[in-house]
């Protein structure tokens, strides 16, 4: 009776999960399956399998450019996380560990960064980095993307390192360490998940970001992915199954690199979540 | 002596504070100050012509129906974020956490979603609401149902867009939920199990209040991320979103940007940095108290 | 102060990471750089733009063209942005009309009316006036056309219809197409200009072009309700009713095809779109545009004020911000962007029709377009690029509500002229 029962929820199970797989994956086998097709087949039947194997989008996307765009958002979305991560846990570090006359002003000024809705800022933004002459310059580019990730990766580290027993801390101070070693050989070791979940989020974030960008950058050789893709998706000339082959390809090295640091990753945001 | 230690201790907080201040400061709080400069301004955001009005434009902003509107779908969002999302990327997150066999292949592909850029995500979803070719109209004149196939139009217009912002984020709090789930000591559980509890009894007891921690976290990160949200709403409505799906982020856009009324748009962006602040500190508050009574 | 700390700072980063280049301190006196940003994303598109640009550094090998290519949406975003912080480009693109006039109103817009005085007879005086405000000009026109009724000329065939000359026959045939099981005609309206230019349509053929410039203009008594604005949107919404549309028009994207998709694969007869539509159909549909295209101008109505002469057209061209130092280098510029070879060029390679005279028409959709133009007295803008730019949002707004049935005809009118009241009186 009870292995009965046992099986049928075990169905029952299986077979949600089956729903969901259909709803979540089915956009990547459709993404697939009209990167193979020319327009006119695209225009001929958007669900149908391709009847031929059209290469023409994959060496319309893969050329010579498109690895420069893919190359600007690996060093400008590797510079920003790294920046943002050591700036926020140091910050946070100060309002988790640390006492000081206006600490709570500050932290709620900085959470107040979260609120900005991201157009009021282009007009500053655009000003400020023109008249520095970093317009138009990936490092240009970085300061934004850092800055505006500063709020959410603060809200989350912070409540993450307050988790951390003063205990801990306090031992290694008795053993002789400063500050700086507590924060580095304790706290940030400690803090591995919450600062994973924090990579992955801006990462993400700034992987994809088009506004700034958009505004920023000017020349072809400084642009960024999402400007690059958006470049395939024209005005009035509108080749649908090479966007489609665009965002795939684009999306690839961010699923490839979500499969192969899956584990870590989860584990990073299980805990990281838990304590955030 | 004392002095310096005071001093170090200073200079120690200002090393710690300072780099993130500084990008804080240039870029975050100049838009901030900026914002609130501009909503003072009867100004077309395009040469040095501005004249100070005051708050002129923050009364026309409370009187206009459109906004009002507009903040009425951003709490529909925040409404469908928080209830519906989170329930759901729970249910999803107790999905994965069943010991199934190839529960790891499940929760790779449940994420996938969360991995396409929001551009993509519109187009994708553009397609498949259409009505004459998208996979859904296929559906509906497949199985011959009396539905229209208009999923972007009129009314619906706002519940598809909804359904869409579902699909790409449930994922993202379904890992976090999945993540507290992982942290619940087995132990519990079994002791449980030995005083005669049943599983519903082990979800509302054990599970659910160990887990309003994440809940909370993924709360604020939702009410925020509803009240300024632009993306969706504006690639879906092909960069005209009308009343039924104007948000607070596409009509400042909108005034500002395409009908050359800064002053009065960043009124409205003001509007909304001053309701999101109001939100999230009443709710960082309800929550701080609730960690002090702990 | 602190800005400057700010710039070492991250130019020593700049440095160190080699990313950034500095920009060149030292220019040699005769060098002259000229940014020009647009809105042609496509490959030949642009293609023309590079021939038309290498043609005038031939002439002048000192002027370095730094283009800048952009998304339309994007490029206005970026194109408001860089007006506010003044860091606008020398050279920008636009289609004339209210968006433009709002740059022009504001000193942003070099005046040109003498430099085109010079080169004048080139181009089509319609397609200038798309720049042209107070009799002051502000632009060169790069591409121009009309936006004709788009027909499928083997359903034509097959159903025995002939090219109407009155609305009375076009609504014949359209009842027609209907009864065989034709979708009359495709739209996607989503981004609401699409569904506009069938009301422009007809309320230019109700009340001919006086009714719309005398409401704009505010003068011998007309307004937006007038009963040609009424008359059309009755006949749009009756069209409606009628089934003449897809299923889902009002929510369907025409950048993503959907409209094309349906007038390619042979569901949808008739298309009213912008020139643009024929340029697509060249690399989309080769084989449609071949052996099934055809167009032609939207049919009079008996009794109705205007006549076949009244056209509804738009296009694009070139302006100079009045914070261009080398203006001179720049409207030669400008001009080699659009005289007859950049015209020539444009229309065999991109397949798109210019505003200037004596190109010779490679085929015959191309030489139907120029026909038109030809024929044409009057072209009317796109009211939404025409008007100013919160009356042209509300003039889509209307329209678009028109056609989903939720305004009335006559309260979309009465809509139009309370904000036309506000902001033209």
């Amino acid at each position: 009776m009870k292995t009965v029962k046992h099986c049928v929820t075990k169905g029952v199970l299986y077979f949600c999960c089956f729903i969901v797989l259909i709803i979540t994956g089915f956009p990547f086998v459709f993404l697939l399956t009209n990167s193979f097709k020319d327009m006119a087949d695209y225009l001929q039947g958007v669900w149908d399998l391709p009847d031929k194997l059209f290469l023409g989008n994959y060496q319309a996307v893969l050329q010579p450019d498109f690895l420069r765009y893919f190359l600007n958002s690996v060093i400008v979305a590797g510079i920003s996380v790294f920046v943002i991560v050591l700036v926020s846990s140091m910050i946070s570090f100060a309002f988790a560990k640390m006492h000081f006359r206006g600490q709570n002003l500050l932290y709620f000024i900085i959470i107040a960064g979260m609120m900005i809705p991201v157009h009021t800022t282009l007009i500053p933004t655009f000003t400020l980095l023109s008249s520095l002459g970093l317009r138009d310059s990936l490092i240009g580019l970085c300061g934004p993307y850092i800055s505006y990730n500063i709020p959410i990766s603060v809200f989350i580290l912070t409540q993450f390192f307050r988790e951390i027993p003063k205990e801990v801390e306090e031992a290694a101070i008795i053993d002789g360490c400063s500050t700086f070693q507590v924060f580095r050989k304790i706290t940030m070791p400690l803090s591995s998940a919450g600062l994973s979940t924090v990579v992955v989020y801006t990462f993400l974030n700034i992987w994809n970001e088009f506004i700034n960008a958009n505004i920023l950058i000017d020349s072809a050789a400084k642009k960024t992915l999402p400007l690059g893709i958006r470049d395939f998706y024209g005005f009035e000339t509108v080749n649908i199954p090479a966007v489609l082959t665009a965002i795939l390809v684009g999306s690839l090295p961010v699923i490839i690199l979500y499969f192969c640091a899956q584990e870590k990753v989860i584990n990073g945001l299980t805990q990281g979540a838990v304590k955030g | 002596m004392i002095n310096s230690k005071k001093l170090n201790k200073r200079l120690l907080v200002l090393a710690f504070v300072l780099p993130a201040l500084f990008f804080y400061g240039v870029f975050n709080l100049a838009g901030i100050v900026r914002t609130f400069y501009y909503s003072t301004l009867d100004w077309k955001g395009i040469s040095a012509n501005k004249t100070f009005v005051g708050l002129e434009n923050y009364i026309a902003v409370a009187k206009d129906p459109l906004f009002w509107n507009a903040l009425k779908n951003n709490l529909i969002l925040v409404a469908v974020s928080v209830f519906i999302q989170i329930p759901c990327a729970l249910g999803l997150a107790l999905l994965i956490n069943a010991k199934l066999k190839g529960a790891r292949f499940f929760r790779t592909v449940f994420f996938m979603p969360m991995l396409l850029s929001t551009v993509a995500t519109g187009i994708m979803w553009i397609l498949f609401y259409d009505p004459n070719f998208g996979i859904l109209a296929l559906l509906i004149h497949k199985l011959n149902l009396p539905i229209s196939t208009a999923f972007l139009q009129g009314d619906r217009a706002l519940p598809s867009i909804l359904l869409v912002i579902c699909w790409q984020f449930i994922p993202f709090y379904m890992i976090i939920l999945k993540a507290g789930l992982t942290n619940i000591p087995e132990e519990l559980y079994e002791a449980a199990k030995i005083d005669g509890a049943n599983s519903w009894q082990c979800f509302s007891r054990i599970t659910m209040p160990l887990l309003i921690p994440t809940i909370r976290t993924s709360a604020v990160l939702q009410l925020v991320g509803s009240l300024k949200y632009f993306d969706l709403f504006y690639v879906m409505m092909g960069g005209a979103p009308n009343e039924s799906t104007e948000l607070m982020a596409t009509y400042m856009y909108k005034k500002g940007f395409t009908e050359f009324r800064m002053g009065y748009g960043s009124t409205v962006a003001a509007y909304m940095f001053i309701i999101c602040f109001v939100f999230a500190c009443v709710f960082l508050f309800m929550t701080r108290k609730k960690e002090d009574a702990r | 102060m602190k800005k400057k700390v700010l710039a070492a700072i991250l130019a020593a980063a700049m440095a160190v990471t080699g990313l950034g280049t500095f920009p060149v301190m030292a220019q040699e006196e005769e060098q002259i750089e000229l940014t020009f940003w647009h809105n042609v994303p496509n490959e030949t598109g642009q293609k023309v733009i590079e021939n038309a640009i290498a043609r005038f550094n031939e002439e002048y090998p000192n002027v370095k063209v730094t283009v800048v290519a952009n998304e339309n949406d994007p490029y206005k975003t970026k194109i408001a942005t860089a007006m506010a912080a003044g860091e606008e480009p020398d050279i920008m693109t636009s289609n004339g009309g209210g968006w433009l006039k709002t740059f022009v109103d504001e000193g942003k817009i070099l005046d040109l009316t003498d430099r085109i005085a010079e080169v004048e007879d080139e181009y089509y005086p319609a397609a200038l006036s798309l720049f042209e405000y107070d009799d002051k000009r502000y632009g060169l026109p790069t591409s121009f056309g009309p936006a004709p009724v788009y027909f499928n000329k083997q359903i034509y065939e097959e159903l025995g219809l002939k090219i109407p000359t009155t609305l009375e026959e076009f609504e014949a045939n359209l009842e027609a197409c209907k009864e065989a099981g034709y979708i009359p005609f495709t739209l996607a309206n989503s981004a609401q200009w699409p569904g506009a230019l069938t009301f422009i349509w007809l309320s230019l053929r109700y009340g001919g072009k006086d009714a719309f410039l005398n409401a704009y203009n505010r003068e011998n008594g007309g307004t937006f309700e007038d009963e040609s604005f009424i008359k059309a949107g009755e006949k749009i919404q009756e069209w409606v009713e009628k089934g003449y549309y897809p299923e889902g028009f009002n929510a369907m994207n025409d950048d993503t095809g959907a409209s094309r998709m349906l007038f390619y694969s042979g569901q949808a007869v008739h298309f009213i779109s912008t020139n643009g539509m024929a340029a697509n159909c060249t690399s989309e549909a080769p084989e449609f545009y071949e052996n099934n295209l055809d167009m032609f101008v939207f049919p009079e109505i008996e009794g109705g004020k205007g006549n076949v002469k009244e056209i509804l057209g738009g296009g694009n061209g070139w302006s100079i911000t009045s914070k261009c130092e080398h203006p001179d280098e720049a409207f030669a510029l400008i001009h080699y962007l659009s005289d007859k070879d950049y015209a020539q060029d444009n229309v065999d390679l991109a397949g798109v029709v210019s505003g200037a005279k004596g190109v010779e028409m490679p085929n015959p959709i191309a030489q139907k377009v120029s026909d038109i133009l030809q024929e044409a007295d009057y072209v009317q803008n796109f009211y939404d690029q025409f008007l100013p730019t919160d009356l042209a949002a509300l003039h889509k707004q209307t329209t678009y509500d028109l056609f989903g049935l939720t305004t009335t005809p006559e309260q979309a009118a009465a809509d139009m002229e309370a904000l036309a009241k506000e902001t033209l009186d």
